[in-house]
Protein backbone atom coordinates (compact mmCIF):
# COMPACT_ATOMS: atom_id res chain seq x y z
CA UNK A 1 0.00 0.00 0.00
CA UNK A 2 3.05 2.22 -0.01
CA UNK A 3 2.37 5.66 -1.48
CA UNK A 4 -1.40 5.23 -1.75
CA UNK A 5 -2.08 7.35 1.33
CA UNK A 6 -0.36 10.51 0.15
CA UNK A 7 -0.63 12.85 3.13
CA UNK A 8 -2.68 13.85 6.13
CA UNK A 9 -5.38 16.10 4.65
CA UNK A 10 -6.42 17.73 7.91
CA UNK A 11 -6.41 17.30 11.64
CA UNK A 12 -9.66 17.96 13.55
CA UNK A 13 -10.58 19.63 16.78
CA UNK A 14 -14.14 19.68 18.10
CA UNK A 15 -15.04 22.97 19.82
CA UNK A 16 -18.01 24.24 21.83
CA UNK A 17 -18.21 27.80 20.53
CA UNK A 18 -17.30 28.40 16.88
CA UNK A 19 -17.08 32.18 17.07
CA UNK A 20 -14.94 32.10 20.20
CA UNK A 21 -12.69 29.41 18.70
CA UNK A 22 -12.45 31.31 15.41
CA UNK A 23 -11.34 34.44 17.22
CA UNK A 24 -8.77 32.52 19.23
CA UNK A 25 -7.24 30.50 16.40
CA UNK A 26 -7.59 33.11 13.65
CA UNK A 27 -7.07 36.37 15.51
CA UNK A 28 -4.84 35.31 18.41
CA UNK A 29 -2.77 32.55 16.83
CA UNK A 30 -3.01 34.14 13.39
CA UNK A 31 -3.96 31.15 11.25
CA UNK A 32 -5.60 32.23 7.95
CA UNK A 33 -9.08 30.82 7.23
CA UNK A 34 -9.11 28.53 4.21
CA UNK A 35 -12.91 28.28 4.19
CA UNK A 36 -15.74 28.14 6.69
CA UNK A 37 -19.38 27.49 7.39
CA UNK A 38 -21.30 28.04 10.64
CA UNK A 39 -19.98 24.75 12.00
CA UNK A 40 -16.73 24.07 10.13
CA UNK A 41 -13.64 26.32 9.98
CA UNK A 42 -10.51 25.11 8.15
CA UNK A 43 -7.33 26.94 9.09
CA UNK A 44 -4.04 27.15 7.23
CA UNK A 45 -1.15 26.25 9.53
CA UNK A 46 2.04 27.16 7.71
CA UNK A 47 2.46 25.16 4.51
CA UNK A 48 1.75 21.81 6.11
CA UNK A 49 -1.36 20.06 7.35
CA UNK A 50 -4.38 22.34 7.96
CA UNK A 51 -6.37 22.29 11.19
CA UNK A 52 -10.14 21.98 10.89
CA UNK A 53 -12.40 23.11 13.75
CA UNK A 54 -15.82 21.52 13.91
CA UNK A 55 -18.68 22.32 16.25
CA UNK A 56 -19.06 19.71 18.94
CA UNK A 57 -22.17 17.60 18.57
CA UNK A 58 -22.44 17.94 14.79
CA UNK A 59 -20.24 14.93 14.02
CA UNK A 60 -20.05 11.61 15.89
CA UNK A 61 -18.06 11.78 19.12
CA UNK A 62 -15.60 9.22 17.71
CA UNK A 63 -14.91 11.29 14.56
CA UNK A 64 -11.30 10.54 13.50
CA UNK A 65 -8.63 13.02 14.69
CA UNK A 66 -7.32 13.29 11.11
CA UNK A 67 -8.07 12.33 7.49
CA UNK A 68 -5.67 10.58 5.16
CA UNK A 69 -5.76 11.88 1.58
CA UNK A 70 -5.57 9.80 -1.58
CA UNK A 71 -6.11 10.56 -5.24
CA UNK A 72 -7.42 7.04 -5.89
CA UNK A 73 -9.83 5.98 -3.17
CA UNK A 74 -11.07 2.86 -5.00
CA UNK A 75 -7.51 1.56 -5.29
CA UNK A 76 -7.01 2.23 -1.58
CA UNK A 77 -10.13 0.25 -0.74
CA UNK A 78 -9.04 -2.68 -2.93
CA UNK A 79 -5.59 -2.65 -1.34
CA UNK A 80 -7.07 -2.56 2.17
CA UNK A 81 -9.27 -5.55 1.39
CA UNK A 82 -6.21 -7.41 0.08
CA UNK A 83 -4.48 -6.61 3.37
CA UNK A 84 -7.45 -7.89 5.40
CA UNK A 85 -8.21 -4.43 6.76
CA UNK A 86 -11.78 -3.90 7.94
CA UNK A 87 -13.16 -1.39 5.48
CA UNK A 88 -16.60 -0.04 4.57
CA UNK A 89 -18.16 0.97 1.24
CA UNK A 90 -16.97 4.30 -0.19
CA UNK A 91 -19.28 7.17 0.78
CA UNK A 92 -19.80 9.50 -2.20
CA UNK A 93 -20.93 13.07 -1.51
CA UNK A 94 -20.27 14.30 -5.05
CA UNK A 95 -17.44 16.72 -4.30
CA UNK A 96 -15.77 14.45 -1.76
CA UNK A 97 -15.53 10.71 -1.14
CA UNK A 98 -14.80 9.08 2.22
CA UNK A 99 -13.66 5.60 3.13
CA UNK A 100 -14.09 4.31 6.70
CA UNK A 101 -11.68 1.72 8.01
CA UNK A 102 -10.46 0.28 11.33
CA UNK A 103 -6.77 0.17 12.29
CA UNK A 104 -4.97 -2.55 14.30
CA UNK A 105 -5.93 -0.77 17.55
CA UNK A 106 -9.61 -0.55 16.82
CA UNK A 107 -9.50 3.14 15.87
CA UNK A 108 -12.09 4.31 13.35
CA UNK A 109 -10.28 6.29 10.63
CA UNK A 110 -11.03 7.94 7.27
CA UNK A 111 -9.41 8.22 3.87
CA UNK A 112 -10.70 11.11 1.75
CA UNK A 113 -10.53 12.08 -1.89
CA UNK A 114 -11.83 15.32 -3.38
CA UNK A 115 -11.65 17.46 -6.47
CA UNK A 116 -8.30 19.21 -6.72
CA UNK A 117 -7.67 22.19 -9.01
CA UNK B 1 -40.39 21.52 -28.45
CA UNK B 2 -40.98 18.46 -26.23
CA UNK B 3 -43.56 15.68 -26.34
CA UNK B 4 -44.63 12.39 -24.81
CA UNK B 5 -41.19 10.82 -25.18
CA UNK B 6 -39.54 13.63 -23.24
CA UNK B 7 -42.25 13.54 -20.58
CA UNK B 8 -41.69 9.81 -20.09
CA UNK B 9 -37.96 10.42 -19.79
CA UNK B 10 -38.54 13.14 -17.20
CA UNK B 11 -40.85 10.92 -15.16
CA UNK B 12 -38.44 8.00 -15.32
CA UNK B 13 -35.11 9.82 -14.95
CA UNK B 14 -36.13 12.86 -12.90
CA UNK B 15 -34.53 15.37 -15.25
CA UNK B 16 -34.69 16.59 -18.85
CA UNK B 17 -32.33 18.63 -21.03
CA UNK B 18 -33.97 20.98 -23.54
CA UNK B 19 -31.71 22.68 -26.06
CA UNK B 20 -31.78 26.34 -27.17
CA UNK B 21 -34.54 27.70 -24.95
CA UNK B 22 -32.81 31.04 -24.31
CA UNK B 23 -31.19 33.13 -27.04
CA UNK B 24 -27.79 34.81 -26.99
CA UNK B 25 -29.18 38.33 -26.57
CA UNK B 26 -31.27 37.23 -23.56
CA UNK B 27 -28.22 35.66 -21.90
CA UNK B 28 -26.12 38.73 -22.61
CA UNK B 29 -28.77 41.00 -21.06
CA UNK B 30 -29.01 38.78 -17.98
CA UNK B 31 -25.24 38.82 -17.53
CA UNK B 32 -25.26 42.60 -17.73
CA UNK B 33 -27.87 42.83 -14.96
CA UNK B 34 -25.85 40.61 -12.64
CA UNK B 35 -22.61 42.35 -13.47
CA UNK B 36 -24.26 45.61 -12.38
CA UNK B 37 -25.51 44.00 -9.15
CA UNK B 38 -22.07 42.57 -8.45
CA UNK B 39 -20.48 45.96 -9.06
CA UNK B 40 -22.92 47.60 -6.63
CA UNK B 41 -22.12 44.99 -3.98
CA UNK B 42 -18.41 45.53 -4.51
CA UNK B 43 -18.80 49.31 -4.31
CA UNK B 44 -20.77 48.92 -1.07
CA UNK B 45 -18.00 46.80 0.46
CA UNK B 46 -20.28 43.81 0.89
CA UNK B 47 -17.95 41.37 -0.82
CA UNK B 48 -14.76 40.64 1.07
CA UNK B 49 -12.11 38.55 -0.60
CA UNK B 50 -10.32 35.73 1.16
CA UNK B 51 -6.64 36.00 0.23
CA UNK B 52 -6.42 32.20 0.35
CA UNK B 53 -9.04 31.90 -2.44
CA UNK B 54 -8.94 35.32 -4.13
CA UNK B 55 -10.74 34.65 -7.41
CA UNK B 56 -13.40 32.36 -5.99
CA UNK B 57 -14.29 34.82 -3.23
CA UNK B 58 -14.29 37.83 -5.53
CA UNK B 59 -17.78 36.63 -6.43
CA UNK B 60 -20.53 35.56 -4.03
CA UNK B 61 -21.29 31.83 -4.06
CA UNK B 62 -24.58 32.76 -5.62
CA UNK B 63 -26.74 35.82 -6.07
CA UNK B 64 -30.07 34.85 -4.61
CA UNK B 65 -33.49 36.35 -5.36
CA UNK B 66 -32.33 39.52 -7.07
CA UNK B 67 -35.27 39.11 -9.43
CA UNK B 68 -37.41 40.68 -6.70
CA UNK B 69 -35.96 44.12 -7.34
CA UNK B 70 -35.25 43.73 -11.03
CA UNK B 71 -37.86 43.49 -13.79
CA UNK B 72 -35.40 42.29 -16.43
CA UNK B 73 -34.31 39.36 -14.30
CA UNK B 74 -37.96 38.61 -13.48
CA UNK B 75 -38.81 38.60 -17.19
CA UNK B 76 -35.92 36.21 -17.86
CA UNK B 77 -37.02 33.96 -15.00
CA UNK B 78 -40.64 33.89 -16.19
CA UNK B 79 -39.95 33.45 -19.91
CA UNK B 80 -43.18 31.96 -21.15
CA UNK B 81 -41.60 29.34 -23.44
CA UNK B 82 -39.48 27.97 -20.57
CA UNK B 83 -42.36 27.82 -18.10
CA UNK B 84 -44.60 26.10 -20.64
CA UNK B 85 -42.09 23.24 -20.84
CA UNK B 86 -42.33 22.57 -17.10
CA UNK B 87 -46.10 23.01 -17.11
CA UNK B 88 -46.35 20.45 -19.91
CA UNK B 89 -44.33 17.98 -17.84
CA UNK B 90 -46.38 18.58 -14.68
CA UNK B 91 -49.74 19.09 -16.38
CA UNK B 92 -50.30 22.00 -14.01
CA UNK B 93 -49.62 25.73 -13.68
CA UNK B 94 -46.52 26.65 -11.69
CA UNK B 95 -45.33 29.32 -9.26
CA UNK B 96 -41.79 30.70 -9.09
CA UNK B 97 -40.13 30.25 -5.70
CA UNK B 98 -36.55 31.45 -5.86
CA UNK B 99 -33.78 32.45 -8.28
CA UNK B 100 -30.01 32.05 -8.14
CA UNK B 101 -27.24 33.27 -10.41
CA UNK B 102 -23.78 31.68 -10.26
CA UNK B 103 -20.63 33.30 -11.67
CA UNK B 104 -18.47 30.28 -10.79
CA UNK B 105 -15.07 31.67 -11.83
CA UNK B 106 -12.03 29.38 -12.29
CA UNK B 107 -11.14 27.50 -9.11
CA UNK B 108 -14.64 27.66 -7.61
CA UNK B 109 -15.74 24.63 -5.66
CA UNK B 110 -18.37 22.22 -6.85
CA UNK B 111 -21.62 21.64 -4.99
CA UNK B 112 -21.97 18.34 -3.17
CA UNK B 113 -24.95 16.10 -3.65
CA UNK B 114 -28.19 17.49 -2.29
CA UNK B 115 -31.95 17.39 -2.74
CA UNK B 116 -33.39 20.89 -3.20
CA UNK B 117 -36.66 20.28 -1.39
CA UNK B 118 -34.78 19.51 1.84
CA UNK B 119 -34.46 23.29 2.18
CA UNK B 120 -37.45 24.49 0.18
CA UNK B 121 -39.93 22.41 2.13
CA UNK B 122 -42.68 22.17 -0.47
CA UNK B 123 -45.65 20.01 0.50
CA UNK B 124 -47.28 18.12 -1.02
CA UNK B 125 -45.02 16.85 -3.84
CA UNK B 126 -41.69 18.63 -4.32
CA UNK B 127 -39.96 21.57 -6.02
CA UNK B 128 -38.88 21.74 -9.68
CA UNK B 129 -35.84 23.56 -11.04
CA UNK B 130 -35.20 25.16 -14.40
CA UNK B 131 -31.43 25.50 -14.66
CA UNK B 132 -30.20 27.72 -17.49
CA UNK B 133 -26.77 27.19 -18.97
CA UNK B 134 -25.51 30.75 -19.45
CA UNK B 135 -22.02 29.65 -20.49
CA UNK B 136 -21.17 26.34 -22.13
CA UNK B 137 -20.58 23.83 -19.34
CA UNK B 138 -18.66 20.58 -19.11
CA UNK B 139 -16.41 18.74 -16.71
CA UNK B 140 -13.60 21.27 -17.18
CA UNK B 141 -15.49 24.34 -15.95
CA UNK B 142 -17.98 22.55 -13.70
CA UNK B 143 -20.69 20.27 -15.00
CA UNK B 144 -24.09 19.79 -13.46
CA UNK B 145 -24.00 16.28 -11.98
CA UNK B 146 -27.28 14.42 -11.69
CA UNK B 147 -28.12 10.99 -10.27
CA UNK B 148 -31.01 9.71 -12.44
CA UNK B 149 -33.73 7.76 -10.69
CA UNK B 150 -33.11 9.19 -7.23
CA UNK B 151 -36.08 11.56 -7.69
CA UNK B 152 -38.25 8.62 -6.69
CA UNK B 153 -36.65 8.54 -3.26
CA UNK B 154 -37.83 10.38 -0.17
CA UNK B 155 -35.67 13.13 1.24
CA UNK B 156 -32.83 11.61 3.20
CA UNK B 157 -30.30 12.42 5.91
CA UNK B 158 -28.07 15.51 5.81
CA UNK B 159 -24.52 15.07 7.08
CA UNK B 160 -21.74 17.34 8.34
CA UNK B 161 -18.51 16.29 6.60
CA UNK B 162 -15.62 18.51 7.77
CA UNK B 163 -12.30 18.79 5.94
CA UNK B 164 -9.54 21.08 4.72
CA UNK B 165 -11.23 22.14 1.48
CA UNK B 166 -14.64 23.55 0.68
CA UNK B 167 -15.25 20.34 -1.27
CA UNK B 168 -16.38 19.24 2.20
CA UNK B 169 -19.48 20.78 3.75
CA UNK B 170 -22.05 21.17 6.48
CA UNK B 171 -25.08 19.91 4.57
CA UNK B 172 -24.02 17.07 2.29
CA UNK B 173 -26.05 14.07 1.27
CA UNK B 174 -24.53 10.70 0.48
CA UNK B 175 -25.33 9.29 -2.95
CA UNK B 176 -27.56 6.24 -2.54
CA UNK B 177 -25.89 2.93 -3.37
CA UNK B 178 -26.48 1.47 -6.80
CA UNK B 179 -27.05 4.73 -8.68
CA UNK B 180 -24.78 6.24 -11.33
CA UNK B 181 -23.91 9.92 -11.70
CA UNK B 182 -24.46 11.62 -15.07
CA UNK B 183 -22.23 14.59 -15.91
CA UNK B 184 -24.36 16.92 -18.03
CA UNK B 185 -22.73 18.96 -20.81
CA UNK B 186 -24.64 22.00 -22.07
CA UNK B 187 -24.40 24.89 -24.52
CA UNK B 188 -25.45 28.48 -23.79
CA UNK B 189 -29.25 28.75 -23.76
CA UNK B 190 -29.89 25.09 -22.97
CA UNK B 191 -31.95 24.33 -19.89
CA UNK B 192 -32.04 21.38 -17.53
CA UNK B 193 -35.31 20.70 -15.71
CA UNK B 194 -35.06 18.51 -12.62
CA UNK B 195 -37.10 17.64 -9.55
CA UNK B 196 -36.51 18.75 -5.96
CA UNK B 197 -35.96 15.20 -4.76
CA UNK B 198 -33.29 14.20 -7.27
CA UNK B 199 -29.73 14.00 -6.00
CA UNK B 200 -27.59 16.50 -7.87
CA UNK B 201 -24.58 18.76 -7.50
CA UNK B 202 -21.79 20.16 -9.63
CA UNK B 203 -18.09 19.69 -10.13
CA UNK B 204 -15.31 22.16 -9.45
CA UNK B 205 -14.38 24.71 -12.10
CA UNK B 206 -10.93 23.35 -12.90
CA UNK B 207 -10.40 25.59 -15.92
CA UNK B 208 -7.92 28.41 -16.00
CA UNK B 209 -9.93 31.08 -17.79
CA UNK B 210 -13.55 29.93 -18.19
CA UNK B 211 -16.39 31.14 -15.98
CA UNK B 212 -19.35 28.82 -15.61
CA UNK B 213 -22.31 31.15 -15.28
CA UNK B 214 -25.74 29.67 -14.74
CA UNK B 215 -29.16 30.80 -13.58
CA UNK B 216 -31.56 28.53 -11.75
CA UNK B 217 -35.13 29.09 -10.66
CA UNK B 218 -37.03 26.81 -8.32
CA UNK B 219 -40.73 26.34 -8.96
CA UNK B 220 -43.71 24.77 -7.23
CA UNK B 221 -46.95 23.35 -8.55
CA UNK B 222 -49.70 25.92 -8.20
CA UNK B 223 -51.44 23.45 -5.89
CA UNK B 224 -48.59 23.70 -3.33
CA UNK B 225 -50.01 23.99 0.17
CA UNK B 226 -46.93 24.67 2.33
CA UNK B 227 -43.40 25.99 1.82
CA UNK B 228 -40.49 26.94 4.11
CA UNK B 229 -40.48 30.54 5.32
CA UNK B 230 -37.19 31.34 3.64
CA UNK B 231 -38.72 30.37 0.28
CA UNK B 232 -42.21 31.74 0.73
CA UNK B 233 -42.02 34.71 -1.67
CA UNK B 234 -43.99 33.03 -4.45
CA UNK B 235 -44.97 34.68 -7.71
CA UNK B 236 -47.21 33.45 -10.51
CA UNK B 237 -46.46 33.52 -14.23
CA UNK B 238 -47.33 37.21 -14.41
CA UNK B 239 -45.05 38.09 -11.53
CA UNK B 240 -47.89 38.63 -9.06
CA UNK B 241 -47.33 37.67 -5.44
CA UNK B 242 -49.07 34.48 -4.32
CA UNK B 243 -49.31 33.33 -0.70
CA UNK B 244 -49.26 29.85 0.78
CA UNK B 245 -48.98 28.44 4.31
CA UNK B 246 -45.55 28.21 5.94
CA UNK B 247 -43.96 24.80 6.38
CA UNK B 248 -42.37 25.19 9.82
CA UNK B 249 -40.62 21.83 9.60
CA UNK B 250 -38.84 21.39 6.27
CA UNK B 251 -36.43 18.45 6.25
CA UNK B 252 -33.41 20.65 7.03
CA UNK B 253 -34.96 21.82 10.30
CA UNK B 254 -36.04 18.32 11.19
CA UNK B 255 -32.46 17.13 10.70
CA UNK B 256 -30.49 19.88 12.37
CA UNK B 257 -32.65 21.89 14.73
CA UNK B 258 -29.77 22.56 17.09
CA UNK B 259 -27.61 24.07 14.37
CA UNK B 260 -29.73 26.00 11.91
CA UNK B 261 -32.25 28.69 12.46
CA UNK B 262 -33.68 29.36 9.04
CA UNK B 263 -36.15 31.90 10.40
CA UNK B 264 -33.19 34.19 10.91
CA UNK B 265 -31.52 33.46 7.60
CA UNK B 266 -30.73 36.70 5.83
CA UNK B 267 -32.44 37.58 2.59
CA UNK B 268 -29.22 38.07 0.67
CA UNK B 269 -27.52 35.07 2.23
CA UNK B 270 -24.93 34.93 -0.52
CA UNK B 271 -22.86 37.88 0.65
CA UNK B 272 -19.45 36.78 1.78
CA UNK B 273 -18.53 38.21 5.15
CA UNK B 274 -14.86 38.37 5.96
CA UNK B 275 -13.93 34.83 5.02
Amino acid sequence: MQGLLERIDSTFLQVEDMERACQWYHDTLGFPILWRTDIIIALKVGDKTPLTLVKKGTVPANHPPFHFFTSNIEKVRDAMIENNIQVEEIRDYGTVQLLDFIDSEGNHLHVCQYEMG
Amino acid sequence: MIGTKEKEQFLEQGYLIVKNVYQEDELKALNQQYFNIWLELMAAGKIVQNSQRPLETLYPNRLRDFHRDNQEITDFMLKREALQLLEFLLEEDILAVQSNYYFKPPGTKGLGFHQDNVHIGIEPDTSYAIWVSVDATNEENGSLNIVPGTHKMDMTEIEVIPGSSNAFGSELQQKPKGYTTVKVNTEPGDIVIFTGNIYHGSSKNKSQYRYRRSFVTHFARKSVEKIALNYSHLVDKDGKRVRRRINTHPKIIEEQTSIFDYRDATFYDQIIKGM
